[in-house]
């Protein structure tokens, strides 16, 4: 069933961008702007159409469309959705908490989340990544990290000029 | 000649080397490692090249690229698991070895088999490429269209299990190449307002998503086993191979090494299928068949050498046109374009010391191979001792920094989340990521090529037919679809047939 709703969301991805394509202005006789997303996405809808049908025949017969929430209760789900939110908010909280203070927090909530349970361990592990990783990019490789605002900042500046 | 005079003027420098052999250390180490790939091998490795020289770059990413392949060797033969799938056939031969008591002679083997497979393939691929880039150069871009076109459309018809799957992959790599600013007319297409869309889905940090963070995704969804890692499983390493019995397998590893190239030129065809069809084919051409898969050498050789064959093969039409032949070289050219490298026929005019560094450091790391994974496997089981948690942050964590490090773009990080979301939900429902990558990484000039060739041809498609080349490649593509058709139908056919007499 799962299979069928992320088929699903393609398709109505697919038929939402090929609805977009058509405002594409077109240049002169340079139709393609337009039409080559266009084409691709009306080969695609075709496709996943055909794919939906497949798989909606091949469930087992009295097999009903309900709206069903279960699979949040498995813990491997949760740990998968927990791990989308953590992504999304490390990338927000990048730029202002700064490279060292948000790595070393989100480094333990990944560790956490593959299955590390000592905080001794997980906070020394997290601690020496985000040290090795700040040693190799910033002092090695002379690339600029998000230093945040500040006092974080004033600690950034002070470690980036320490070499 | 000359090329390679200037390749080893280019790359015997200290500096150059001492990359290298880090190169080839950290591949070793990564194909070993289960999990990581060739592919995200070269992923990980690309964020430490940004502030290289473009040739020390070229230097170590192919060596990373040539290791990693090797590396899946060692866990093959000394834990029955290889590291990389394109190692499977090699537990066949080697683990009963192991059994004997005998694993440095598979180990031996295997790793002289592998660098013998790169050699033979770099050979290959520096005789090859040059009248490929020769005769790519009178292309014009109808013809170039369609080298595109065919590069992407023979990747869907080896996948013969997914057809529909690897299509539905393939065309949305093609669409997302699409997004941003378009090429001919300046407008935007499919940004929504977003001013970071505009230089279109930067191709690194989608890449890191869908090889590095999808497969810690998995790994966060199911935990990861490492208990057949431990020490007490791994076997000592033995005597190794005499000098007398790797020259009896002279034509095994030629054969392997000539098919592994070109099974590697054929875009998605890959490491794994080379060294598969070269294991059948040396089971069938065998004096003693009885012995395969029993610990004989002839097995571990005739898949080693082959799968690392195919890491040069699939350099071949990327460097000779620009198409990339597997995931790895999909990664390659990204990392490569990244530093100004130009892939296709203006490399050898325009760069003839990067297309030469390519060829002898691949050759160079072939050999510094041996004795490196030679040392690797003896720690290796140290490595593997690295609690799953510490080493999955840290590959997180690499892919991530990296991914910011490539233009100091916070919304880089962004595309590389989704690139890792759809990764997952992409292998989950078994969709075809090479697919995807290929689409993505040719969309944008498979576009560009179209429409500049019906330009020049005032919008007639028709007239793309006026040179016999263009002829010649849309009969190529005609016949595969023909063949694809024909064979689903007769396999259609003999289904039915098989479920009439079961019935």
């Amino acid at each position: 069933m799962a299979e069928i709703v992320f088929n699903g969301l393609l398709l109505i991805a697919c038929i939402v961008m090929a609805i977009v394509s058509t405002t594409i202005p077109i240049d002169g006789k340079d139709v393609l702007a337009r039409y080559w997303p266009m084409g691709i996405m009306i080969v695609l809808i075709v496709l996943l159409v055909i794919k939906l049908v497949n798989l909606i025949r091949k469930l087992p017969k009295g097999t009903k469309f309900k709206f069903d929430l279960s699979f949040l209760k498995e813990k491997g789900n949760l740990r998968l959705f927990a791990s989308f939110v953590l992504l999304f908010v490390y990338a927000a909280l990048l730029p202002y908490g700064g490279y060292i203070l948000t790595t070393i927090l989100f480094c333990l909530c990944v560790m956490w989340l593959l299955g590390a349970r000592k905080p001794g361990k997980m906070i020394l592990g997290s601690v020496c990544i985000t040290v090795a990783l700040f040693i190799v990019f910033c002092w090695g490789l002379r690339v600029s990290l998000p230093r945040g605002y500040g006092p974080l900042e004033q600690i950034s500046k002070w470690l980036e000029y320490l070499v | 000649m000359s090329l390679l005079w200037l390749g080893i003027q280019t790359i015997f420098r200290p500096d150059v080397l001492l990359w290298i052999a880090a190169g080839v250390t950290m591949g070793v180490v990564f194909g070993a490692m289960p999990g990581i790939s060739a592919t995200m091998s070269i992923v990980l490795c690309i964020s430490f090249t940004y502030s290289m020289d473009p040739v020390v770059a070229i230097a170590f990413l192919a060596a990373v690229y040539c290791a990693s392949i090797t590396g899946g060797s060692i866990t093959a033969i000394m834990f029955k698991i290889p590291g990389t799938p394109s190692s499977a056939a090699t537990v066949l031969d080697g683990y009963p070895l192991v059994q004997k008591g005998e694993a440095g002679r598979a180990l031996s083997v295997a790793l002289i088999g592998s660098a013998l497979g790169g050699l033979v393939s770099a050979i290959i691929m520096f005789l090859l490429t040059q009248p490929l880039m020769s005769l790519a150069l009178k292309f014009n871009s109808a013809e170039q269209f369609m080298v595109c076109f065919l590069g992407l459309s023979l990747l869907t018809f080896i996948d013969s299990k997914n057809k529909v799957n690897t299509f539905i992959s393939g065309l949305i790599g093609l669409f997302l190449g699409t997004v941003g600013m378009d090429r001919f007319s300046s407008v935007p297409r499919f940004t929504f307002g977003n001013s970071n869309l505009l230089d279109g889905i930067t191709e690194l940090p989608f890449m890191l998503g869908m090889f590095a963070i999808a497969e810690i995704l998995s790994n966060i969804h199911t935990y990861v086993d490492f208990s057949a890692y431990s020490k007490e499983n791994q076997a000592k390493l033995t005597k190794l191979a005499s000098f007398k019995e790797l020259w009896s397998l002279k034509w095994t590893a030629l054969r392997s090494g000539v098919l592994g190239t070109f099974v590697g030129i054929v875009p998605g065809a890959g490491a794994t299928i080379a060294s598969w069809l070269s294991y059948s084919i040396e089971s069938k051409m065998s004096k003693t068949p009885e012995l395969m898969g029993h610990g004989d050498t002839h097995g571990i050789a005739a898949s080693e050498v082959a799968n690392n064959a195919a890491t040069g093969g699939a350099m071949v039409p990327l460097l000779a046109m620009g198409i990339p032949g597997s995931n790895a070289a999909a990664m390659m050219m990204t990392a490569l374009s990244i530093h100004g490298v130009m892939m296709g026929p203006m490399l050898l005019k325009a760069q003839p010391e990067y297309l030469s560094a390519t060829f002898t450091s691949m050759i160079l790391a072939n050999i510094l191979m041996i004795f490196i994974s030679l040392l690797v496997a003896r720690v290796f089981a140290q490595v593997l001792r690295v609690p799953y948690y510490i080493l999955g942050t840290l590959i997180t964590m690499l892919a991530v920094t990296g991914c910011y490090a490539y233009q100091a773009r916070p919304f880089d990080i962004i595309i590389m989340i989704v690139g890792g979301i759809f990764g997952y939900y992409f292998k989950k429902y078994k969709f075809n990521s090479t697919a995807l990558i290929l689409g993505l990484v040719l969309g944008s000039d498979t576009e560009y090529y179209l429409r500049r060739g019906l330009k020049m041809k005032k919008y007639d498609f028709f007239r793309f037919f006026e040179r016999p080349i263009f002829a010649v490649l849309f009969g190529v593509f005609a016949v595969l679809v023909i063949y694809t058709f024909v064979r689903y139908f007769i396999d259609k056919a003999k289904a039915n047939k098989q479920q009439a007499v079961t019935k």
